[in-house]
C-alpha cells in the first residue's frame, strides 16, 4: 500500500516524461517516406539533379527532361511501366555509372561498348593460348611463355587477398615482359584497383585526381583532391603491356589511367569504355535502387577520363582472326615483349 | 555469475536512512567477507572492457563504483546520403561505466556500445550499424533535499559515433557521424518509501555545442591506410549548434538496492540525434537495458 501511494509522483513523472519522448519522435519525422509512382519519379530526379556530377560533360538539361518524362508519370501505374520511364530518362544521360535496379529488372547505358568491336574471346584465350598448363592465384589466372607472362583477372569485383596477389607477382617476377590483359573488366572495387596498381609503381605516385559535389548545383564542386598511390610490397618493374577494350569500365579505367604514365608500361588493344567517376547508389522511398556519377576523375593532368583512354597501340580483333581462334592484340604483345 | 552473486548478499536487514540517503548495513549483510571480495574481483575481470556500457550513475551512491549493462535497442536511422527508407532493428547493447561522489557532486564516467544489421520494409540492402557512446558527467545537486526527492543539474562531455555500411554497395558504401559534444544535464529521483530499497531516476540530456565530423559523401575506399599514406576520405569538420545538431538522450530508471555495495538497474533510455545540413540524418534508439553495480 505504501508502495502504491509513494508511487504517485513517481507515475507523474513517467507519463510525464513519456509524453515529452514521444512527442520528440514525432518531431524527428521517422515516417517511411511515400512511395507512390509520382513520388518516386520525383525523387530519383532531385536526388541525381543534386548530386549527379556529370552534367557539365554530359550537356544534357535535366530540368527539360523532367518535364518530359513526368508527363507520363500517373499515379499507381504499374511498376514495370514506371521502371521503364525512369530508366529511360536516365539513359538520356549515357552514363554507363547510371543505372536503375528493382527487384525484378535492371537497366543501365551500355553504348560505350555495345556498339563497338569486342575485341576479346576468352574462349579462344583458353583453347588456343592458356591450353591446360595455366596457373591460377586466387582471380588471377596466368601463364609463362618464352620467359613472357600472361596474367588475366577478368573483374576488379574479384577479391584477392594478399598471399594470393603476392604469389602471382612472385611467380612472374621471372619474366623479362608481362601482358596484362584486363579487357571485358567492367570495374568494381577501387581497393582491388589501388592493390594491384601498387605492384607496379616504384615510387609514390600522384595517379588521379577526384572532384566531389560540394552543392547541389550543377557546376558545385570542390577543388580536385590529389590521389597517390606508394609502391606495395612485390613490384614489378620490367616491361609491361596491358591490354584494354571498349568494357574496361569504371575502375578499370582508373587502373588503366594509374599505369599509363608509368614509363615501362604501353597499352594496346582497343580504347577504355570509360567511366571517370565514382558512382554513389541511393534507395529510393519503394526500394529501388538507383546509381550515377558522384564525383568526376581527372588524370594527373586534370583531364576527364569519363570518354575512355586511348591504347597507345590501337589494334583490333576482326571476324576472320576470331574464328580462326587467334588473338591479335596478344600476339602484337607477345613480340613486342620478345 | 550475477544472479549467483546477488542470491548470495540480498539481505533482508538492509535499511535506509531516508534523510541522507544512506544505507545502513544489516547484521547478516557480510560487507568485507572474503569470498565476497573474490565474487566481486571475478565480477570486475569477467565483464571485460570490450563490453560497452552503459548507465548513468545509481542516484544513491556514496563511494566509487562500477557498473556494467546488458540490453536491447531498437533503433531507427534514416541517412539521406544514401536513401529516403527509414532503416531499423534491434540489435544487443552493452556498456561500462564508473562513478564516484564527492561531497554532493557526482562524477560519471560511461561507455555504451549497440550494432547490429538494420533494414528497411522493401529494401534488399542491409545497413552494418555501430553506435558507440562515450560520456563523462559532473552532476550537482541542487535545491535542499526533500524527503524522497533528490534533484541534480550538470554537464556532459560526450563522445558519438555512428557508422553505417551498406551491404551491396560498392566503393562509397560508408557513412558516418562522430560528434564530441558539450551537454546540459538535468535528472530527478525519487526514493521509494519504504524498506524495499527501490528508487526511480528520470534523466534528460541535450546537447548545447558539438564539434561534428562527417564525410563529404560516403566513404570511398582509402588508399594507403596500411602505410600511412594518403587518405581519400574527404571529410567536413565543424563546429554546430542547436539546431543543426540536436542529441538528446532521457533515461528511465528503476533501481533496487540488493545491499550496500549492490545494485541492479533496469532502464529505458531514448537516444536520439539529428544533423541538419545537406544529407540530412535522424537517429533514434529506444533502449531497454540492466545495469548491475558494485560498490568499493
Amino acid at each position: 500500500m505504501k508502495c502504491i501511494i509513494a508511487g504517485k509522483p513517481v507515475s507523474l513523472l513517467f507519463i510525464g516524461l513519456s509524453i515529452v519522448l514521444l512527442s520528440c519522435e514525432k518531431v524527428l519525422d521517422m515516417s517511411p517516406p511515400e512511395n507512390g509512382a509520382v513520388a518516386v519519379f520525383d525523387e530519383m530526379w532531385q536526388e541525381m539533379d543534386r548530386r549527379y556530377s556529370l552534367f557539365g560533360i554530359k550537356q544534357v538539361d535535366w530540368d527539360a527532361e523532367y518535364l518530359k518524362y513526368r508527363d507520363r508519370i500517373t499515379a499507381g501505374m504499374p511498376d514495370n511501366e514506371l521502371f521503364q520511364i525512369m530508366s529511360e530518362m536516365q539513359q538520356t544521360l549515357k552514363d554507363g555509372h547510371v543505372a536503375l535496379i528493382s527487384g525484378v529488372d535492371t537497366s543501365g547505358y551500355d553504348s560505350f561498348y555495345s556498339l563497338y568491336p569486342t575485341n576479346f574471346n576468352y574462349r579462344n584465350i583458353q583453347a588456343n593460348y592458356l591450353g591446360s598448363d595455366y596457373k591460377t592465384s586466387g582471380p588471377f589466372v596466368y601463364k609463362i611463355v618464352d620467359n613472357i607472362g600472361y596474367v588475366h583477372y577478368s573483374s576488379f569485383n574479384s577479391t584477392y587477398t594478399d598471399i594470393e596477389l603476392e604469389k602471382m607477382i612472385e611467380d612472374i617476377s621471372v619474366t623479362k615482359g608481362l601482358i596484362l590483359d584486363i579487357r571485358s573488366n567492367t570495374g568494381g572495387s577501387s581497393l582491388n584497383v589501388d592493390r594491384l596498381a601498387k605492384c607496379f609503381i616504384t615510387d609514390r605516385k600522384l595517379v588521379k585526381y577526384e572532384k566531389r559535389k560540394s552543392g547541389p548545383g550543377h557546376l558545385d564542386f570542390s577543388d580536385p583532391v590529389p590521389y597517390y598511390l606508394h609502391p606495395g610490397k612485390l613490384i614489378y618493374s620490367k616491361p609491361v603491356i596491358v591490354l584494354t577494350n571498349r568494357t574496361c569500365f569504371s575502375a578499370c579505367n582508373d587502373f588503366v589511367l594509374y599505369l599509363s604514365a608509368l614509363p615501362n608500361v604501353q597499352l594496346y588493344g582497343d580504347q577504355t569504355g570509360g567511366g571517370g567517376s565514382i558512382p554513389n547508389n541511393y534507395i529510393l522511398a519503394n526500394g529501388w535502387k538507383i546509381q550515377y556519377s558522384s564525383t568526376i576523375t581527372l588524370s594527373p593532368e586534370k583531364e576527364s577520363i569519363e570518354n575512355g583512354i586511348q591504347p597507345d597501340v590501337r589494334i583490333t580483333i576482326s571476324g576472320l582472326d576470331e574464328s580462326r581462334g587467334i588473338d591479335p592484340i596478344i600476339d602484337r604483345s607477345f613480340l613486342a615483349l620478345k | 555469475m550475477i544472479n549467483i552473486n546477488i542470491r548470495i548478499l540480498i539481505s533482508d536487514n538492509v535499511k535506509y536512512d531516508y534523510n541522507d540517503y544512506k544505507l545502513i548495513q544489516g547484521k547478516v549483510l557480510k560487507r568485507n567477507c572474503g569470498w565476497c571480495f573474490v565474487v566481486k574481483l571475478v565480477l570486475l575481470f569477467l565483464f571485460p572492457i570490450p563490453l560497452s556500457v552503459v548507465s548513468q550513475s545509481f542516484s544513491k551512491s556514496t563511494g566509487p563504483g562500477l557498473n556494467v549493462s546488458m540490453g536491447a535497442a531498437f533503433s531507427q536511422i534514416s541517412d539521406r546520403q544514401f536513401s529516403s527508407q527509414v532503416y531499423s532493428g534491434i540489435t544487443p547493447l552493452f556498456g561500462v561505466g564508473g562513478q564516484y561522489d564527492v561531497g554532493s557532486g557526482k562524477h560519471e564516467f560511461n561507455i555504451t556500445f549497440t550494432g547490429g544489421n538494420l533494414s528497411a520494409g522493401n529494401s534488399s540492402t542491409r545497413v552494418k550499424w555501430q553506435y558507440v557512446t562515450v560520456s563523462y558527467a559532473y552532476l550537482m545537486q541542487i535545491g535542499n533535499r526533500d524527503g524522497s526527492w533528490d534533484n541534480r543539474l550538470g554537464a556532459a562531455l560526450s563522445y558519438n559515433s555512428s557508422t553505417r555500411k551498406y551491404d551491396d554497395f560498392i566503393n562509397l558504401d560508408e557513412n558516418y557521424e562522430k560528434f564530441f559534444s558539450a551537454n546540459a544535464v538535468l535528472q530527478t529521483s525519487y526514493l521509494i518509501p519504504g524498506e524495499n530499497g527501490w528508487a526511480v531516476t528520470g534523466r534528460l540530456m541535450t546537447s548545447l555545442f558539438s564539434f561534428l565530423s562527417r564525410p563529404v559523401t560516403g566513404i570511398n575506399t582509402p588508399a594507403e591506410t596500411g602505410n600511412g599514406g594518403d587518405v581519400n576520405t574527404e571529410k567536413v569538420s565543424s563546429f554546430t549548434l542547436i539546431p543543426e545538431l540536436v542529441h538528446v538522450k532521457t533515461v528511465l530508471s528503476l533501481d533496487k538496492t540488493l545491499s550496500v555495495q549492490q545494485k541492479i538497474r533496469l532502464s529505458y533510455a531514448w537516444d536520439a540525434y539529428k544533423v541538419d545540413q545537406e544529407m540530412q540524418v535522424i537517429q533514434a534508439s529506444h533502449q531497454i537495458f540492466l545495469t548491475y553495480r558494485i560498490d568499493f
